[in-house]
């Protein structure tokens, strides 16, 4: 069953106009289609000078995040029959656009750097792999599936108003490795995260929970950093 | 850290105290108000001891707070640093006071 929709896009095309303006487009779609593929549709057919990220489109590569609908989320992963017939559509908020829906994620990254997100093990490999246990493994599986699409570092009110706030998702990175058996680098990760814009910023607001097209349960992991942070600081750990 | 985890204890301090100081203010009785009953209670040693907690967990606590909010919502460092220094000398005299008023 196909039924029309209204898509309003924010625009901001620096080369032609430093102003921000609102188009909109009137296109078909089924109830299969997702609001990327509108957006594609719009592109292909109607005006191709629409810009946005997308790769994959299957909810794996996480290019496709922007504000739809007020909320965060993947274009590829949102249905248009879930939506009002009045599809808003604006880039990612608080960070740098670059063009139409593309924002710089420079700002993001750099978080994610800060954080130390590879394995540091200093001790000799063994003959194969460093073995981990499906216990182990479980302890971190929530946040492994995190795909870096930036939603909920940009629906963060902290981050907002403090871009020097580390952000729930490089905190999530930050878990990832810290509760990993085989990670042996505590101390220096902890040190990256307790400074004063970093995990003592989160404030609960779980707005990151919220637009996580991955339904991570990113507040959870803030929570347990701050809790192992304390616990390391009691053992005379880095404050 | 610490000073976070600090926080989280003044906070606990707090529910308690306060409830505490509500229920003895509003709901025993008028006899409890009179100026001899109120002299008399503020001169015990473990009133006193009370009222200094809770002096100090609420000044921690309200500063503390500010400072998160100075931390995040004001941009300019030479204005932040003007206010995170206010932020510092306030609770002190505020203390001082209090300190004199709860012990002398």
């Amino acid at each position: 069953m196909s039924k029309y929709y209204t898509f309003k896009i924010k625009r901001y095309l620096p080369d032609e106009n430093p102003k921000i303006r609102w188009d909109v487009f009137r296109l078909k779609l089924n109830s299969m289609e997702r609001v990327l593929d509108g957006l594609v549709k719009i592109k292909e057919t109607m005006d191709g000078t629409l810009t946005f990220r997308k790769s994959c489109a299957h909810g794996v590569c996480g290019s496709c995040a922007m504000k739809i609908n007020g909320k965060n989320r993947l274009a590829c992963q949102t249905l248009v029959k879930d939506l009002p017939e009045k599809i808003e559509i604006e880039p990612l908020p608080s960070l740098p656009v670059i063009k139409d829906l593309v924002v710089d994620m420079t700002l993001f990254f750099q978080k994610n750097d800060k954080v130390l997100p590879y394995l540091i093990n200093e001790e000799p490999p063994p003959e194969r792999e460093r073995i981990q246990s499906p216990e182990d493994q479980h302890k971190i599986l929530e946040s492994i599936t995190c795909i870096m699409c930036g939603s909920c570092t940009t629906s963060c009110p902290v981050f907002w108003t403090d871009k020097e706030y580390l952000g729930p998702s490089a905190l999530l990175k930050a878990y990832r490795f810290l509760f990993d058996t085989r990670d042996r680098a505590i101390e220096e990760r902890l040190e990256a995260v307790t400074g004063e814009h970093g995990v003592w910023r989160c404030h609960s607001i779980f707005n990151c929970v919220e637009v996580c097209p991955k339904e991570i349960d990113i507040t959870k992991h803030i929570l347990k950093l701050k809790r192992l942070a304390v616990k390391k600081g009691f053992k005379g750990g880095p404050e | 850290m610490w000073s976070w985890l600090l926080h989280r204890i003044t906070g606990v301090i707090l529910v308690v105290g306060l409830l505490y100081h509500f229920i003895l203010m509003h709901f025993m009785g008028h006899d409890n108000y009179s100026y001899e009953a109120v002299i008399q209670r503020l001169s015990e040693p473990s009133w006193k001891v009370f009222n200094i907690v809770f002096l100090f967990s609420a000044l921690y606590h309200g500063f503390y707070g500010l400072n998160g909010l100075i931390t995040e919502y004001v941009k300019g460092n030479s204005l932040k640093n003007f206010l995170k220094f206010i932020i510092i000398i306030l609770p002190l005299a505020l203390a001082f006071f209090g300190i004199k008023i709860v012990l002398f």
